[in-house]
């Protein structure tokens, strides 16, 4: 019998969205110089001093703030982004779900799209796709967690969903 | 019938014993049965009657091919009409019923179809009522009950459903012989394999003749392979069909985790719909056998030859005591070896080729009585089961007696996927098959798919296929070689295709398609009367439409057009193959979506809250709104009555929380702003807000909402909630599409941002209470402050047409927001409101909402908005808005008000008088909330010049009209003195 | 059901996707009247290969240009649009 996967809504953390609008290459520097480490590119996320930052669209970021004050981190950003884009908090926009066990890529091949059981979807790795309907993010974390951030006004079904199925999961399949 | 279990033998499991009803009747069989073997095994042989004359059938085939056999199983919702009983496997309480017939299935009253069959040929009812279409109605009624084969179950399925998406290097189809060996290589090179197999077992072919394969038995080989391919990591899914093959080699499967009719585990779902999306697709599906067209082919004793042998070899049944074997084609003489090895009389076996020197043909004339260019003519018999069969031989015509006689027409290769892929066909003019031919995606085919009859060869092939398969993928070719076989009687079956009946045959009883009772007769009526494309026979004589899709029946119909036509059959051509390959459940196909969650559902933050007033719930969209929170004894009217007078009188306070909301940043956002709104922008002042609505790009209203300048560089837009998700797609467009220059940001904020409307005389007082702001914003303006701990952004904006106040916070935060606001408000003696309430309030405002004035016909100037555009026209709709249709307002549908005494009815037709040419229609009415009488807003041609002119508000499918006064649309405070403080 | 490789997330199934419009449909901000009725209401509607543009929404929500053949859904070409990768 594998691990079956369990999952439970995490707790509200302040997020905050990076946009630009051209000077990639300049707050990227400006990033680096800050933080130490590169912003990830398409499909990638890192953590680096408290903050989970998981590349969203081209030249967009989300970034969760595991540890540290919403406002001085929103300002923090805002310098970093300079005059090449602007930082927006959206703490409310969407709910997370942290999903743990070594069968949570089974789990999310149900009612889903995406190949959530190739191993090259790995930690570090992140993707939007669709469940049942729903837009949700995946985030993995590590190879027996992963994030999943849905609209909140869609959450309390994607969980009904997610319980309902893994009563019945069929873990060697 | 004489069908009865042999004494040992099969694949059963005769240690246990499985109970099952059948007609209200008790039986046993084993694990490891159908339930046709099952009903063999104790001799019942009449199991169902056909559709149209009543005919009895029984059983002809062992597999999903059967076209007779249909069975009704299961009970309540979890019934299932037209289960082939060959497709379905025994478990305990199986509850099955035959299809068709009143009062029985011994006893028929509709048997008395088939006296009148003379009558109701094909086509028949098209011809009977021509000219008369008043009788249709009549016998309509008489016909419904007739015809149709199972009831459909009336209660709720009580069962889940599940999906799953599956990716792989190389997905197998079928696991006979090929599929298994196309498994082993694919999967030997390391590639990602899934094998997915219809029956409950793997083995295919390999269940029905024995074989020795790699030295061993094919049981055991069988067995091996399975740990092989699970040692491999190979996904093999059993009991799952293949049933569609997609764009870009996405094949859905069907997936039973528990038979018709059977209750699942708790927790588990009935069924589950595979969606795999692979690289490669190897279909090893097999062949299917053909019956052979005589008088009276439907006859229960009638049999497929090869489905003989499963019965005998994986079910220990013998379908009869004396047989007789017709066919044109080596493979059916296995079938007489089986049967006598069975103990079975082989009474003749009608062979329609010349003698040939063939092993098993010799082998088979030294010990039965072989006859050679023989056929079979007519099979003899009743209700009760097949007596004899009459012969057309070489010496002349012959009766033979028997209780069984199995046939074999020659063999269809089961190319419906490869033709679902938008693949081609080649015809064999000497077998009479069609094989697959060329593959317009990454499919291949192997096996007896690709028209192969010799086990050796056929490994060989399967093994190649899926080593060639995981190869076009980059991966090194198999190690090893593959499975070798040896066989009693090797080599191919040299089919010879036996399409047509002897001469002579009655063609009125030679059945083609057994499931919709079309005879040759039928097909050679169709042609007579001009419908000579293979389309137009197979809808004039329903040839094919059943629920076997035609399996047995088509290449015969086909062969039978052709030979009037005198053109090889490939030039007449062939329907289209559509999915799915065999039925699937609507449950399999809805999974989750069923019910509550036939549609998705988006909660608003404060939804629970709204749940514990109990409230009248309205979908908007998606969303789950309050229309009104009702009192004790309060109806849906009274409640909205009193929601809005409260907002008029003294203060109310509503949910907008589901308002499309966007922040837009930068520089240029303003810049963007004014391409994407008709209105100016720039202008605003920080602090400032004001109205805006948006054009699509041909000039028509799309969406309206609010813009407001949060910051020197930073915008907050408003707008509808149905329109949301089409404003973010917009905004987007614009941005990356049509302005990528522009130095700016859009947030999608719909979900950040929570929102509570409080309006009212009163809402001033109550908000400076709750915020403690010494100054509170005047109307069209912006102010921070906190309510109840939580930061709010306050927005002075009303659509209710009193002094109000949007109060937006994080919506995670929202709820203590909502309930300060709740308690203050009805401490002053105001109420909650919902949108029915907030209906009536814009109404009289005049404020044009999303789906009702604005329907996506309307340009700027028909809704009167026109002197709001911004002039220097730099947005989206601007080009179009020039064009000349639109330089003329006459004959427009223009916004208007309505009045009237009495209730206005909605979404009703303006007219003169009643009946009328329609001018117009009222888009929203509702009654005056602190007077008598009803207002309306209303689209009416030319609308502006008609002021003062009464009409008639007319609703034919309704039955109501009212009269109606043609006036300004804002019926209350239009100069807005209720937003100065 | 499309498969459309995604130029930054791989190959997705094109129910993430969302297809806007023909290429050519592109109606720029400033054009003439006569070029708006045109780009918007005479398409040549190919029963072939053209140009489409399509937004990865479920996925990157990036804005992308293919090259789809309209009678077999051959994807023979996916860009993005822009240089913000």
């Amino acid at each position: 019998m594998t691990d079956a996967p369990r999952f439970k809504a995490a707790p509200a953390e302040p997020l905050l969205r990076l946009e630009l609008w051209g000077g990639l290459a300049e707050t990227s520097a400006r990033f680096t110089s800050a933080f130490g480490a590169v912003l990830p590119g398409p499909g990638q996320a890192i953590t680096v001093s408290g903050l989970r930052v998981i590349w969203r669209e081209p030249g967009a970021w989300m970034i969760r703030v595991e540890t540290g004050e919403r406002g001085a981190t929103l300002d923090r950003l805002m310098e970093i982004a300079g005059a090449d884009g602007a930082v927006t908090d959206i703490s409310g926009a969407a709910t997370r779900c942290v999903l743990t066990g070594g069968d949570w890529r089974v789990l999310l091949t149900h009612g889903g799209v995406f190949d959530a059981e190739d191993p090259a979807f790995a930690p570090g790795c992140v993707a939007g796709t669709v469940i049942e309907h729903m837009a949700v993010r995946f985030d993995v974390i590590t190879e027996t967690r992963v994030d999943a951030y849905v609209a909140p006004s869609y959450a309390v079904d994607l969980f009904a969903y997610w319980t309902s199925v893994a009563r019945g999961l069929d873990v060697t399949g | 019938m004489t069908s009865a279990r042999l004494p040992a033998g099969g694949l059963i499991n005769r240690t246990r014993t499985i109970s099952f009803t059948f007609d209200g009747q008790r039986y046993e069989g084993h694990p490891g049965d159908s339930l046709a073997s099952a009903l063999l095994a104790n001799g019942v042989g009449l199991v169902g009657r056909s559709f149209k004359y009543h005919r009895p059938r029984g059983v002809l085939a062992a597999g999903v091919e059967e076209p007779s056999a249909l069975v009704g199983v299961g009970v309540g919702g979890r019934f299932e009409p037209n289960t082939r009983a060959t497709d379905l496997f025994l478990y305990e309480g199986l509850i099955a019923q035959s299809q068709n017939r009143w009062p029985s299935l011994a006893f028929d009253v509709g048997a008395v179809l088939g006296l009148f069959s003379r009558f109701i040929p094909a086509g028949f009812y098209y011809k009977a009522f021509l000219g008369k279409p008043g009788l249709w109605k009549v016998y309509e009624h008489f016909i419904r009950h007739a015809a149709g084969l199972g009831k459909p179950p009336v209660a709720a399925d009580p069962d889940s459903f599940d999906h799953r998406a599956a990716f792989c290097d190389v997905l197998v189809v079928g696991a006979g012989s090929a599929g298994l060996a196309a498994a082993l290589a694919a999967s030997a090179t390391g590639a990602r394999v899934i094998l997915a197999e219809q029956d409950t077992r793997l083995g295919g072919g390999l269940l029905r003749d024995p074989a020795e394969i790699d030295g061993a038995p094919a049981a055991d080989w069988i067995e091996g392979a399975k740990a092989t391919l699970a040692a491999r990591g190979v996904r093999v899914l059993t009991r799952t069909t293949a049933v569609g093959y997609w764009d870009h080699d996405l094949v859905t499967l069907s997936e039973k985790l528990t038979e018709p009719g059977q209750v699942p585990a708790p927790g588990e779902p009935a069924q589950r719909l595979w969606r795999v999306r692979a690289q490669r697709v190897v279909l090893a599906t097999g062949a299917i056998e053909r019956p052979l067209p005589f008088a009276d082919n439907d006859r229960p004793g009638v049999m497929l030859a090869q489905a003989v042998r499963t019965y005998v070899a994986r079910y220990g049944v013998t379908p009869g005591h004396r047989a007789v074997i017709a066919a044109g084609n080596d493979d059916a003489y296995r079938t007489a070896f089986a049967l006598a090895e069975a103990g079975c009389e082989i009474a003749a076996v009608l062979d329609s080729r010349p003698p040939s020197d063939s092993p098993i043909v010799r082998a088979a004339a030294e010990r039965f009585d072989v006859r050679f260019q023989a056929q079979a003519a007519r099979a003899i018999g009743g209700a009760g089961g097949l007596t004899g069969v009459e012969a057309r031989t070489e010496a002349g015509a012959l009766t033979l007696t028997c209780d069984l006689l199995a046939v074999s027409g020659g063999f269809s290769p089961v190319a419906h996927l490869h033709m679902q892929a938008g693949g081609t066909l080649s015809w064999d003019e000497a077998t009479g098959a069609f094989t697959p031919d060329q593959a317009r995606q990454n499919q291949s085919t192997t096996g007896s798919a690709s028209g192969l009859d010799d086990l050796a060869e056929i490994l060989a092939e399967g093994w190649a296929a899926g080593g060639a398969a995981a190869h076009g993928l980059g991966k090194p070719l198999p190690k090893g070689g593959p499975p070798q076989a040896a066989e009693a009687f090797p080599g191919s079956s040299n089919s010879v295709a036996a399409l047509a009946p002897p001469p002579g045959t009655d063609l009125k009883h030679t059945f083609v398609d057994f499931q919709n009772d079309v005879t040759l007769a039928d097909v050679d009526l169709a042609w007579q009367e001009g419908y000579r494309s293979v389309e137009h026979l197979k809808r004039y004589t329903t040839l094919g439409m059943a629920t076997d899709q035609g399996k047995t029946s088509n290449i015969i119909g086909l062969a039978r057009l052709a030979s009037h036509e005198g053109r090889p059959v490939p030039e007449v051509g062939l329907t289209t193959f559509r999915p799915p390959y065999t039925p699937v459940t609507l449950g399999a196909l809805a999974g989750h979506a069923t019910g509550f969650h036939s549609a998705p559902l988006r909660r608003p933050a404060l939804y629970d809250l709204h749940a514990a007033r109990d409230p009248i719930w309205q979908p908007v969209g998606y969303w789950m709104r309050p229309r009104a929170y009702p009192l004790a004894g309060e109806n849906l009217h009274a409640a909205s009555i009193r929601e809005a007078r409260a907002v008029r009188e003294t203060v109310g306070w509503i949910d907008v929380s589901t308002l499309g909301k966007f922040e837009i940043a930068g520089p240029d956002a303003a810049a963007l702003l004014e391409r994407v709104c008709a209105t100016t922008v720039g202008k605003l002042a920080v602090g400032r807000g004001r109205y805006t609505f948006m054009l699509r790009e041909d000039g028509l209203v799309m969406d309206d909402g609010t813009v407001w300048r949060i910051g020197p560089d930073r915008y907050l837009l408003t707008s509808s909630t149905g329109g949301a998700d089409r404003m973010a797609h917009h905004l987007a467009y614009v941005r990356q599409v049509l302005a990528p220059q522009l130095k700016v940001a859009i947030a999608n904020v719909q979900e950040h941002w929570a929102g509570i409307a409080v309006a009212g005389p009163r809402a001033k007082a109550l908000v400076a209470e709750l915020t403690g702001l010494a100054e509170i914003p005047r109307h069209m303006s912006v102010a921070r402050g906190v309510i109840a701990g939580t930061p709010v952004l306050i927005l002075a904006a009303s659509y209710s047409g009193e002094r109000a106040f949007e109060i937006y916070a994080a919506s995670q935060e929202i709820a203590p927001v909502w309930t300060a606001i709740d308690a203050a408000g009805q401490a002053l003696g105001g109420h909650p409101y919902g949108i029915e309430a907030l209906e009536f309030l814009r109404i009289e405002k005049g404020h044009v909402v999303v789906g009702g004035e604005i329907d996506g016909r309307s340009t700027p100037q028909d809704l009167g908005l026109h002197r709001m555009l911004n002039p220097a026209r730099p947005f989206v709709g601007a080009p179009a808005l020039q064009r000349p249709a639109f330089q003329s307002q006459a004959g427009r549908l223009q916004l208007i008000g309505l009045e009237s005494e009495g209730s206005i009815p909605e979404g009703s037709m303006l007219v003169r008088h009643a009946p009328g040419e329609p001018e117009g229609h009222v888009t929203a009415a509702s009654p005056r909330v602190l007077a008598q009488g009803s207002v309306a807003l209303a689209l009416l041609r030319d609308g502006r010049d008609r002021m003062g002119e009464t009409l008639i508000a007319w609703s034919p499918t309704r039955g109501v009209s009212a009269k109606v006064r043609v006036v300004e649309p804002v019926f209350y405070d239009p100069e807005g003195a209720r937003y100065r403080d | 059901m499309l498969r459309i490789v995604c130029p930054h997330c791989g190959p997705r199934a094109q129910v993430e996707f969302v297809f806007d419009r023909a290429l050519d449909a592109i109606l720029p901000l400033d054009a003439s009247p006569a070029e708006a009725v045109s780009r918007l209401y005479e398409r040549d509607n190919p029963r072939g290969w053209s140009w489409e543009l399509w937004r990865h929404t479920a996925g990157c929500g990036a804005w992308l240009k293919l090259h789809r053949h309209s009678v077999t859904h051959e994807i023979d070409a996916v860009q993005t649009i822009g240089d913000l990768a």
